[in-house]
């Protein structure tokens, strides 16, 4: 295998035309502990919480090898100045399952040839875990929840509206439609009590009219012409 | 984290699927199967198909850093490892094992 690591697009490998390798690789990991408070188990420690990860390593880098050595070796101090991160690829696998940080890179012996042709340096490089990354358990353990459950709420929302089934969404639409319901009702409420209260007036208006009626009725000779009505009377009375 | 494995297969999408490790899943394996380019106005979205063109060992070492990219499209998974193998018929079968980073 021609490659055998990667970091943010640096690629340390050995090629025809260039040999670009690494010594010195470590891994570090920890966690900071506080004691136990118990009386009989003085001097033990418990886990408060996880450290990020550290990988440290040592790039080298010759002309006589292919490498160019100043372009290299400043663009990787300058990758340390803006807090590059990238996973840590081996071979054609993770290093850790999170990303790391380059928080540190220190320029060291650095051999410098005729004119500016920088010949041979060594590059001290220091990384750290920026993220939670998978099944690497440091950190405070905290679980982190997904955004997708309110997007699943809605979409379930919206099947029960159009006729899915499910108890609890049955209630959220009765609840939510309750303040409509009610303002129909009073809606409803005042249009009946208008319509009773013009009904009772019409009522009023016709009972009186009749009574007139019949007060006229009365004060005027029944014998004077045979009227339908006096005829049905007679008619009732045979 | 319970680790999943996804891989290039063609399957249908349920779009009717409640649970939620399991869409996100399919989010993971839906990005695989998209190949880089095919979607407007998002082209870097999906699998570049460059690799497929490569020497098989050259493909395996492009693998991990490309799928770890594929899948900053879906922020909840996270890839552990990838395998590739060459056929007969000159198809490439991508495996990947993948950590969903959600709760259940």
């Amino acid at each position: 295998m021609a490659e055998i690591g990667r970091w943010n697009g640096y690629k340390f490998k050995i090629t025809s035309n260039v040999i670009r390798g690494f010594t010195g690789l470590t891994v570090k990991g920890a966690c900071e502990t506080e004691d136990k408070k118990k009386k009989k188990s003085l001097g033990y420690v418990k886990r408060k919480q996880g450290k990020p990860s550290e990988v440290s390593l040592t790039v080298v880098l010759s002309a006589a090898i292919g490498c160019d050595v100043r372009n290299e070796a400043m663009n990787l101090v300058n990758s340390a100045t803006a807090g590059a991160k990238d996973y840590f690829y081996i071979g054609s696998h993770k290093l850790l399952a999170c990303k790391l940080m380059l928080v540190e890179a220190s320029l060291k012996e650095v051999s410098v040839g005729m004119g500016d042709t920088w010949i041979a340096a060594q590059v001290q490089l220091t990384m750290k875990q920026c993220d939670k990354g998978g099944s690497s358990s440091s950190g405070s353990g905290k679980k982190k929840k997904s955004k997708k459950k309110s997007v699943k709420k809605k979409s379930t929302k919206k099947a029960k509206s159009s006729g899915g089934s499910g108890k609890k969404s049955e209630v959220d639409a009765i609840t939510g439609a309750a303040p409509s319901v009610t303002k129909m009702q009073a809606k409803v409420a005042q249009t009946v009590k208008k319509a009773v209260t013009s009904a009772t007036a019409t009522i009023k208006k016709i009972t009186t009219a009749a009574k007139k009626l019949t007060a006229s009725k009365k004060s005027t000779p029944k014998a004077t012409s045979p009227s339908s009505s006096s005829r049905r009377i007679s008619g009732a009375t045979r | 984290m319970a680790q999943y494995q996804i891989d290039n297969v063609a399957s249908p999408i349920n779009f009717q699927e409640d649970d939620i490790i399991l869409r996100t899943l399919q989010n993971a394996k839906n990005l695989l199967m998209c190949h880089m380019g095919e979607v407007p106005y998002d082209r870097y979205r999906g699998f570049d198909p460059a690799l497929f063109d490569l020497p098989i060992e050259q493909m395996r070492e492009e693998l991990l850093p490309e799928l770890d990219r594929v899948m900053m499209w879906e922020p909840d998974v996270e890839v552990v490892d990838a395998e590739a193998t060459l056929f007969n018929d000159g198809t490439v079968y991508i495996k990947a094992i993948v950590e969903v980073t959600i709760d259940e």
